[in-house]
């Protein structure tokens, strides 16, 4: 439903399809024809330009000259789409119609009619001025975008602040007060629950476009005592840390590499240093947080170092470090409160356990560690702290990284086990503890689980020494104090915010993106992008969505997973097999061969592609060093819906892992023996 | 609760003694800023020109003089002082200075206001104020 953003039908208010299909504008001969994207390549060279591959555009193409209004036929009547937005963004209250309409008519007066009900008893001091409601016309096409743009279907739709409302339906549903509240003056534009990706990312924009914006952030401690400062998980707790130790574990590979290259290394064991890392690492997060600190303040956001909560519909009260309560009143309200690692309900396992949220900046070094979960989170720390040299064992319930493409995910196990790491299946019902954890050691605990007999199907508890035990079995939505309920914004059973695009379905001026937006990747950039556009979108009357489709993305195991749009049982799922044609290979990274690196055997990657749609790829997936570098890149040609050919057009680069994707003529079919990589 | 205590120093040299006056364990506050030429009395360094009054400024407000810490004003030279590659200033692992006026913590490397930055009233409070 999200696949195309740049979903338009304004002659001349898109900018971004205008450019990309700006030869229609120079190309008057087709004016009048439905364009189609073949057309459009017609004086392209026979193999086609990018362009050949672009989905075709689902309006008609503009004409060279713009017709003056008056010449213009019934359709093109109206305020131009980019115009009507921005109008609808300025005005209190604007409802966009067609006009010519009796039942539109009858609709709008009874718009006016429920709010000249809101208007204060004549001896009211100040009271509420009920602005007059600007009709903004608009034509069939212009609506059926900002239909699109809104997922609203009533109409005559109304516009409130620039928030779209709905229907009349939409309007009678709102309390009264809250209507009449809504219409009051507050002190901000905007207020940001949540300093983290999304929540910095938009604030900062609205703060661009002029707007009043406090952004409020507060890191209530782990139950491990862990807090940290502004930026949110992704800088803190997340892709920063790890990818900095992912990085740190690599190292000691390459020290390992460099014999085989004729360096000469001192006799004796290389050892790593948890603390001099941990510090290292740290160091470069407090520079992070202190520049956030200062952009926010030289983009003028009011930054509050304080947990947020609804108090009303249009209220925050703002809780600081000594318990000092704020109020804060806004017209908007973002939600960008992410998630925080989830415990199992056992005893002992609050105490005795760590997270991710603890692991960056555990005082001690980890020693002999157990990974509980199956998550990306749980095998990325598994794989760094084992490269780091450390005994780690995973232990998980089902199947790996679920979501992501199995037959991708049983290649990470395989080379996770040969690489050194241990799996256990199961799921730890005790922890004892034998010996307290100090700042300066780790402790000493005991794991239980029930372990099954293979033969007998017989469960016997079991048991293991670890000295930390990392829980990393999912991530949850930090929602419950916000005051969600008391204003009544919906959420879903994962206690994210449903939303209409990225407007609460509920509260039409809360907002929520990132992690706690239901149904949509939790992605730093996901939600840098969201905030962004949104902040566009709902201050200056954008038309512009966040597409959250075939967003690439790495898990960076030791030996990287790089993916973009689906994965094989998702394809297989929506396609069918029968319409599925996958090409693959195994290859073998030149700068792996020297040191006969053990990496080399599980280099993998895939093509997932449509058999009727000319093998339009559809999915991307490869298994490497730098997967991500190369994910990133390729991401594009899935964007611009690629095929197969065009992989084939395109010449590689020698000698790199990601030229495999040139030259890809395997056909993966089922009951295949494993692939062997060959030299070049 | 002795809050802020101010010192000046007149180079690299006069720095490192102040620092070792004050001694460890301190919250230490560096300005690094051009030195004023005598007859006009006003440094070479136009940022710092503009920086020096909104830090004075900062320095006596209450909620920042009441804090404990120590603040260094250091005087980097002149210009051909201040733009010679091995001037202590810029080869101190610990400073690294790139540019004047900079503000910095002592000891904490993340922490650094630049040129333009310091002519932020609001941003040079936080830098004081924030503890975090």
């Amino acid at each position: 439903m999200f696949a195309t953003s740049s979903w338009d039908s304004d002659l001349y208010g898109m900018k971004s399809l205008t450019d990309l299909f700006g030869c229609f504008k120079r190309n008057p001969r087709r004016g009048d024809e439905p364009a189609s994207a073949n057309q459009s390549t017609s004086d392209s060279p026979p193999m086609g330009a990018v362009a050949s591959g672009m989905p075709p555009p689902k309006r008609r193409a503009p004409t060279e000259t713009k017709t003056p209004p008056g010449e213009r036929n019934v359709d093109d009547t109206g305020v131009p789409l980019k115009e009507a937005l921005k109008q609808a963004n300025d005005a209190k209250i604007a409802v966009f119609c067609s006009g010519n309409d009796e039942e539109e008519e009858k609709q709008i007066s009874e718009i006016e009619a429920i709010l000249k009900t809101l208007k204060d008893p004549p001896e009211t001091e100040k009271p509420l001025e009920i602005p007059e409601v600007q009709r903004i016309q608009v034509n069939s096409s212009s609506k059926k975008a900002i239909q699109y743009l809104t997922l609203h279907d009533s109409w005559p739709l109304i516009y409130i602040k620039g928030n779209a409302v709905g229907g009349l339906k939409e309007l009678k549903a709102l309390k009264q007060d809250y209507l009449k509240e809504w219409l009051r003056d507050h002190t901000y534009d905007l207020i940001v629950i949540g300093g983290g990706s999304g929540g910095l990312a938009a604030a900062r924009e609205a703060a661009r476009l002029g707007k009043k914006v406090a952004c409020l952030d507060f890191v209530k401690p782990s139950p491990q005592g862990t807090t940290w400062g502004l930026g949110g998980t992704c800088v803190n707790v997340g892709c920063i840390p790890k990818k900095l130790m992912h990085q740190a574990s690599l190292l000691g590979h390459s020290i390992h590499d460099a014999k085989k290259f004729g360096w000469k290394l001192p006799e004796g064991k290389i050892e790593h240093q948890w603390g001099h890392m941990r510090d290292s690492i740290q160091d470069h997060i407090a520079s992070l947080n202190w520049g956030y600190r200062v952009q926010l303040r030289e983009k003028t956001v009011t930054y509050i170092n304080s947990y947020g909560e609804f108090t009303g519909p249009f209220e925050i009260s703002a809780t600081n470090k000594k318990k000092k309560v704020e109020k804060l009143t806004a017209d908007r309200f973002l939600i960008a409160t992410g998630l925080r690692p989830k415990y199992p309900d056992y005893p002992g396992v609050k105490e005795y356990t760590i997270t991710s949220d603890d692991l960056f900046q555990l005082p001690y070094s980890p020693g002999k560690t157990l990974c509980v979960g199956a998550s990306y989170v749980s095998l990325e720390c598994a794989g760094f702290l084992h490269g780091l040299g450390f005994d780690v064992t995973v232990m998980v319930r089902s199947i790996l990284l679920r979501g992501f493409d199995q037959d991708m995910a049983e290649r990470i196990r395989k080379h996770m086990i040969a690489y050194g790491l241990k799996f256990e299946s199961g799921v730890p019902t005790r922890i004892e503890q034998i010996e307290e954890k100090t700042d300066e050691k780790a402790g000493r605990y005991r794991v239980f689980w029930p372990k099954k007999n293979e033969e007998t199907g017989e469960e016997t508890e079991v048991s293991e020494e670890y000295n930390t035990i990392l829980y990393a079995i999912g991530r949850e939505a930090v929602t419950d104090d916000v005051g969600l309920d008391s204003i009544g914004v919906e959420r879903a059973k994962s206690k994210k915010v449903i939303g209409r695009r990225e407007q609460s379905t509920t509260i039409p001026w809360v907002y929520a993106i990132g992690d706690v937006l239901e149904g949509t990747p939790e992605l730093t950039p996901v939600a840098i992008q969201a905030g962004r556009v949104l902040m566009r979108r709902i201050f200056e009357g954008a038309n512009e969505l966040t597409e959250y489709e075939q967003i690439p993305t790495t898990v960076f195991t030791p030996l990287e997973y790089g993916c973009c749009g689906l994965a094989e049982e998702d394809a297989i799922k929506k396609y069918g097999k029968e319409n599925i044609i996958i090409y693959h290979n195994v290859f073998n990274p030149l700068e792996y061969t020297i040191p006969e690196r053990m990496d080399k055997d599980h280099c993998y990657l895939k093509l997932i592609c449509l058999r009727n749609e000319e093998e339009k790829v559809v999915g991307f997936h490869i298994l490497t060093p730098n997967a991500g570098e190369v994910t990133q890149g390729f991401g594009i040609a899935l964007k611009l819906a690629a095929k197969k050919a065009d992989f084939d057009r395109l010449i590689g680069i020698h000698p790199t892992v990601a030229e495999s994707f040139t030259t890809l003529t395997l056909e993966k079919k089922d009951g295949d023996e494993e692939l062997q990589a060959s030299g070049c | 609760m002795p809050g802020l205590q101010h010192y000046t120093a007149q180079g690299y040299e006069a720095y490192k003694q102040t620092l070792e006056t004050i001694g460890k364990g301190k919250r230490v506050v560096a300005l690094f800023t051009g030195s004023k030429n005598l007859s006009t009395g006003q440094s070479w360094c136009p940022d710092c020109v503009v920086a020096e009054p909104i830090v004075d400024q900062v320095i006596q407000d209450t909620v920042v003089a009441a804090i404990d810490v120590h603040f260094i004003t250091v005087f980097v030279g002149n210009r051909e002082v201040w733009r010679d590659p091995a001037v202590g200033f810029r080869t101190d692992p610990s400073l690294k200075l790139t540019c004047i006026p900079t503000l910095l913590e002592v000891g904490n490397k993340a922490k650094r206001l630049l040129e333009g930055q310091i002519a932020n009233k609001n941003l040079v409070k936080d830098f004081f104020v924030d503890e975090d």
